[in-house]
């Protein structure tokens, strides 16, 4: 066997090998989810978001009881 | 040294860590099948003993430096935790086996006789303390 088909079968190894490892890296990422911290900035920002939302819709809320209680106060009296 | 893993792996040092180390017990299965082609125990019409043999030894020179890495997270980010007891028994001792392998394997003579107990040796410990780790996260996430 030529020193050429060899080395054509290291290579073939080598390269099997590096099949593995991104086979193995995809099972793991698709397995374990979004765990990059850009992605987990962005949950966290729009958690952060609808919680903002949340308290604003509140406070509008607090104003227009406090409005309609003024006005109901001015009516009566 | 808790910074710079966390820094490196951007705040996912367990998830980076499971992800290196399936790559490693990957590599090892193949590694089995790649010595058992070197030792003739297998003799597939595509691969002779000689390059399988060649590819062993370059594809545990990466897998060496791997395992120290992983080794190194795990210290730097857990210590040695009493939560992982088995895993960080069983990952010393793959340690000293691994520095033992590599020791016979450099020195060549009359010692390479136990390199296939040695191998199956690291071996058993690369799973035991994948199983004891990664494949534990792995069934839990």
């Amino acid at each position: 066997m030529g020193d050429r088909a060899q080395l054509r079968q290291l290579i073939g190894s080598l390269l099997l090998a590096a099949v593995i490892v991104a086979i193995a890296i995809a099972v793991v990422t698709a397995k374990l989810g979004p765990t990059s911290a850009a992605e987990l900035d962005a949950r966290e920002d729009r958690l952060k978001e609808r919680i903002e939302l949340r308290e604003e819709r509140l406070e509008q809320q607090e104003e227009a009881r406090e409005e309609r209680l003024e006005q109901g106060g001015r009516g009566g009296g | 040294m808790e910074d710079l893993v966390e820094s490196l792996t951007r705040g996912n040092p367990t998830e980076v860590k499971v992800v290196v180390a399936t790559v490693v017990i990957a590599l090892a299965v193949y590694q089995l099948v790649l010595i058992a082609v070197g030792y003739g125990r297998l003799r597939p019409r595509f691969l002779q003993a000689g390059p399988a043999s060649r590819a062993h030894r370059t594809i545990g020179d990466a897998l060496l430096v791997l395992i120290v890495v992983v080794a190194v997270m795990c210290l730097a980010e857990y210590g040695w935790d009493d939560d992982g007891g088995v895993h960080a028994v069983v990952g010393a001792v793959l340690l000293g086996v691994l520095a033992v392998k590599v020791l016979v394997v450099r020195s060549g003579g009359r010692l390479g006789r136990l390199l296939p107990l040695l191998g199956a040796a690291v071996f058993t410990l690369l799973a035991v303390t994948w199983l004891a780790s990664a494949g534990d996260f792995l069934v839990d996430t």
